[in-house]
């Protein structure tokens, strides 16, 4: 009697770590899918965000094909090496989702010299410029730090932020 | 493991944005990764794609520097039905993606046409049907003499196309069509020269395009792949050209005057003309290679 019931509870138990180990991975599974689902929805939404509100103010540049579009939180920067070729006037143009505020842009050189740096209060800055010879220069992106008197919530908001270039002869 | 905030980027050869919905979601959404091997493969695209020019201002560069457009040196249509595997589709979607864009910038249209068919089975092989779908088409073939629609509407396709690769998990294969398009972007501008002659302003375009191939043979090889270090052998071939050129540096210089700002000084290229000559027919070598 003791031996069966010894049997049973060691059954018992197996049977829960079981329903446990199930449970875990079903609980796993659904955290993956749905943190697929808001990587590839985030991605989505901010290619519709850059072709809706990003894409137009280039003109009356044409725009090199290229595109960069992030999702970023406030305090984040980026460093994004890109070539400029001789003989092209260029448009480098920042737009981001308001909620994250006015993200500003540098350009600097190999040397981190800094060329130019948009102001901060502008939204969806540009520079229109031209190179003498083909360069490959550093654009930074740097997404304000939020405060904490507008930190209504513990969540760090985040939003696209769109990188085009337009050229033109 | 080490987490990471997880910096979405996103970039394409050709780009555009996916879909027609009209209204934009500005939802917030935090995401977090843990992987340490995808963060810097998403760095090292997001540095590739910014420094390698879209196959369109590869084109366009030529165009500039005194190339005419050459009948007979794009791939040819017929040779559509030769690319099997993914890794071959992959590869000339961007070599016609280039065609495209080459036979668009001289205003080919019934080239574009040719090229555009060509581009859509690439994308159908790779499963990718919604890039090139019915409506898309239609839409290609109403604008085939408005060069900047039509650009429009094959950079459209193309993000779509990015797009699908990176959210199934692909994302090689859009590396691949970034490779194949810088391949025949360099060698349609290569053919426009006279090697017993050369230009000069289109060797300098041509050496231009060192500042390229280091970032796309880095990227290329963050990817754990056979197929992708086959490819990345064969660019090595061009590398040991590229490696010939001098670089020198001087102060970078702002000026103002006269309107748009000018950025002098900054990188010099230097080259003998036999190196170009060299790059030409080795790009060429390779070209030939991945359209078989």
């Amino acid at each position: 009697m003791r031996l069966f019931s010894k049997t049973y509870v060691i059954m018992s138990d197996l049977r829960v770590q079981k329903r446990e180990a199930i449970f875990s991975l079903l609980k796993g599974m659904v955290l993956l899918v749905l943190f697929s689902s808001l990587t590839i929805d985030a991605n989505a939404q901010c290619k519709r965000y850059t072709k809706k509100y990003c894409l137009p103010a280039l003109t009356p540049y044409m725009h090199n094909g290229q595109l960069t579009s992030a999702v970023l939180n406030p305090g984040d920067s980026a460093d994004i090496e890109m070539t400029f070729n001789a003989g092209k006037e260029y448009r480098l143009l920042v737009c981001n989702q308001e909620q994250i505020g006015n993200v500003q842009f540098k350009v600097l050189d190999k040397s981190r010299k800094v060329l130019y740096k948009s102001n901060p209060k502008d939204a969806n800055p540009s520079w229109d410029f031209k190179v003498d010879n083909t360069q490959q220069f550093i654009v930074q992106l740097v997404v304000p730090a939020m405060k904490k008197d507008n930190q209504k919530t513990n969540l760090v908001p985040n939003g696209c932020v769109a990188l085009l270039v337009g050229f033109k002869e | 493991m080490k987490k990471y905030v997880y910096i979405l980027m996103t970039s394409s050869i050709l780009m555009a944005c996916g879909g027609d919905a009209e209204h934009v979601e500005e939802t917030v959404v935090q995401e977090v990764i843990n992987e340490e091997q995808t963060l810097e493969r998403v760095a090292k695209a997001q540095m590739v794609f910014q420094t390698i020019p879209s196959p369109l201002e590869t084109a366009s560069i030529f165009q500039d520097a005194g190339a005419g457009y050459n009948v007979g040196i794009t791939n040819p249509v017929e040779n559509v039905s030769n690319y099997a595997t993914n890794v071959q589709m992959a590869l000339n979607l961007g070599v016609y993606g280039a065609d495209l864009s080459y036979a668009n910038v001289f205003d080919q249209s019934q080239e574009s046409m040719f090229y555009m068919n060509c581009t859509k089975k690439m994308a159908d092989g790779l499963g990718i049907t919604s890039a090139f779908d019915a409506i898309t088409m239609e839409r290609m073939e109403e604008n085939m003499n408005n060069r900047d629609s039509l650009m429009t509407i094959i950079n459209d396709a193309f993000w779509i196309a990015d797009a699908h690769l990176k959210e199934n998990g692909q994302d090689y294969l859009s590396a691949l069509i970034i490779t194949g398009g810088w391949i025949e972007g360099l060698y349609l501008g290569t053919k426009a020269l006279n090697t017993e002659a050369p230009d000069d302003k289109l060797m300098q375009r041509i050496a231009d395009q060192k500042y390229s191939l280091n970032n796309l043979t880095e990227l290329l090889k963050s990817y754990n792949n056979a197929e992708v270090n086959e490819l990345v052998k064969k660019l090595q071939e061009v590398q040991i050209a590229y490696n010939k050129i001098e670089e020198t540096d001087a102060e970078t210089t702002v000026s103002n005057d006269g309107g748009v700002a000018t950025i002098g000084g900054g990188s010099t290229l230097t080259y003998q003309p036999e190196t170009i000559v060299e790059i030409t027919s080795t790009i060429e070598k390779i070209r030939n290679e991945i359209i078989q």
